[in-house]
């Protein structure tokens, strides 16, 4: 056995039994619990979205649920114990692509372990898998994939088969929506390939919501589509612990103006992006280019969304992925240890929850966290447009820069809020 | 890279920290004057809403862990009533009750600890310590009969005539 397989085969034996150790003393708490109980209701009949404010998802992602808690019934394992095995196999998984593609792309067969295992044992990775028990690992997976084989093969086939797999991504959970634009421009392709693209990506999500739209619309598309995400991580979670010296308040009073601002201003950048990216040579890092400026803009930012960044920054050896991953740790660190202790530490917790002292963990955390997330954005813009940007046409220069001042104007808005609940503060 | 990010953390830290400085006068319960006459010295510069008081804490604990002399760790200890009292007066009188809970527990949490261990020293406190359920009391009084936070503080004032 060579070196390189020797060493990425201890790491991932070694990632196996961290992640048994948060799965065996895990807890049946938070999102876990939410999702037992959408998958109950389901497997007795019943529409979620009818009865769950939180039946966020597309029905696929609440079916694979589903199915666990049906052979948690049958195998007589806890759920939330089953519920976990999914998302760190496509971990597992995950580190055996990475190593693969990191080969064929010539990267030396030790330095492609070590890349590997910069996935498999990161501590964000873990915890999201293992201790939250979140299945985003699959979509990552399905994600990496579908961009891997459109980015290596340039025949038709490719195309449909990275459409299939980016579908079944979206299906399962929704986020990788925000990256079907940069695919629909990444090659040359005809209005009907475009649209047969366009349908076939969304098609595993769409077509299995319309029985849940006819039968309650308005309550699937509350539920579906104006989900805005929870504000715990990035700089809501730097507001969050500033107000919380107020009088020890959690919840931020202007955080639904916040939530639809910024969902303005990351469609903005996003189209800034998407016209200085389009036809980017590097669609991995175009693709991470978009999700940090989701984590950096957005303000519904959730803690398990920090995953998404993971395998494409390791794809592309970003070294930047490091400090990232050490403050992003801690920023969920400072997250799990105020707001949910019990997700993290499972049966080995046994204090209260919201103690204020984990406060500066979750401020300092998230800071570093955010300065990071914005630095790397930029280093990436700076990357992948300067050189192509001399070749653009005077007219893709102007909607360069047109995109990019309607982008800082809806910055405007956000800075006057911030400034506002900042000023609150005393 | 990172030591100019530490340094835009300890400023913005330090920015945060002088906001309770600028503090409206009329958004407490008594006034300064009203507070001076109960006996009242000053609040702590560092109080348990701010986001750095963990600092202030560990801060303490490493003061009290190198005092080797045993005279000296009780005296500290006093003082750290002190700090602990001082604290309590600025969360009840800014009116930040949601910290009032745990700040409560934590004074109680060292009046115990000195009631189970270092009580022969009270004695040589024992104006300061019948000054602070004076102090408690007159805040007390500003808070209706079936407030929580009135039965909040009046654990405090119970815990402080256990000492006294």
């Amino acid at each position: 056995m060579s070196p390189s397989i020797m060493i990425l085969f201890i790491g991932i034996f070694l990632s196996i039994i961290i992640r048994t150790f948060f799965i065996i003393n895990g807890l049946d708490v938070a999102d876990v619990t939410k999702l037992h109980q959408m998958a109950e209701a389901i497997l007795k009949g019943n529409n979620p979205y009818l009865l769950f404010n939180f039946a966020n998802y597309p029905p696929i992602g609440l079916y694979i649920e589903t199915a666990i808690l049906f052979l948690s019934n049958l195998l007589g394992i806890p759920f939330h114990i089953l519920t976990k095995i999914l998302p760190n196999l496509a971990d597992v998984i995950t580190c055996f692509v990475i190593y693969k593609f990191l080969i064929k792309n010539h990267v030396k067969p030790v330095n492609a372990s070590i890349w590997s295992l910069i996935y498999i044992l990161n501590p964000i990775s873990i915890i999201i898998s293992a201790a939250h028990g979140h299945i985003y690992s699959i979509t990552s997976l399905l994600t990496l994939l579908s961009i891997y084989i459109i980015t290596s093969n340039s025949n038709k086939s490719s195309n449909l088969l990275s459409a299939i797999l980016l579908g079944i991504a979206i299906a399962i959970k929704p986020h990788p929506v925000m990256l079907l634009p940069l695919f629909l421009v990444y090659r040359k392709m005809n209005l009907k390939q475009t649209l047969l693209f366009l349908f076939i990506s969304l098609a595993p999500a769409i077509i299995p919501l319309i029985p849940y739209l006819w039968l309650t619309p308005h309550q699937t598309i509350v539920n579906v589509f104006g989900y805005s995400g929870i504000y715990d991580i990035s700089y809501a979670a730097i507001l969050r612990s500033l107000w919380h010296q107020q009088n020890a308040q959690i919840w931020l009073p202007q955080a639904d103006q916040m939530l639809s601002l910024t969902k303005w201003t990351f469609i903005f950048g996003a189209i800034f992006l998407l016209v200085i990216l389009s036809r980017a040579k590097d669609l991995l890092k175009s693709c991470l280019a978009v999700y940090l400026l989701f984590i950096g803009i957005y303000f519904g930012i959730s803690a398990q969304y920090l995953s998404w960044i993971l395998p494409l920054a390791i794809l592309t050896r970003e070294k930047m992925v490091i400090p990232f991953s050490i403050f992003g740790t801690f920023a969920l660190l400072g997250f799990y240890l105020f707001f949910g202790p019990e997700i993290l530490f499972g049966g080995f917790w046994h204090g209260a929850a919201f103690q204020s002292k984990y406060m500066l963990i979750y401020f300092v955390g998230n800071s570093l966290l955010w300065i990071i997330v914005l630095w790397w954005l930029i280093k990436i813009i700076k990357s992948l447009f300067f050189t192509p940007f001399k070749t653009f046409s005077p007219f893709r220069k102007k909607i360069v820069f047109l995109s990019l001042i309607v982008f800082i104007i809806s910055l405007l808005p956000i800075l006057l809020l911030t400034f506002d609940i900042i000023k609150q503060i005393n | 890279m990172f030591i100019r990010l530490t340094v835009f953390l300890l400023i913005s830290i330090l920015l945060i920290n002088l906001s309770p400085a600028t503090y409206a006068l009329e958004n407490t319960l008594i006034t300064e004057q009203e507070l001076n006459l109960t006996g009242f010295s000053g609040y702590e510069s560092i109080n348990p809403n701010l986001l750095i008081y963990p600092i202030k804490q560990l801060i303490e604990k490493i003061e009290l862990t190198l005092k080797f002399n045993q005279e000296n760790k009780t005296k500290y200890q006093y003082t750290l009533l002190d700090k602990r009292f001082e604290e309590l007066v600025f969360i009840i009188n800014f009116k930040k009750t949601g910290f009032l809970e745990e700040t409560v527990q934590r004074y109680n949490s060292h009046l115990g600890n000195l009631i189970a261990n270092n009580k022969n020293l009270a004695s040589d406190y024992k104006d300061k310590i019948l000054n602070y359920t004076i102090v408690l009391k007159t805040l007390q009084d500003r808070y209706d009969s079936t407030s929580a936070y009135r039965l909040l503080i009046q654990q405090a004032i119970d815990t402080t005539r256990r000492l006294n």
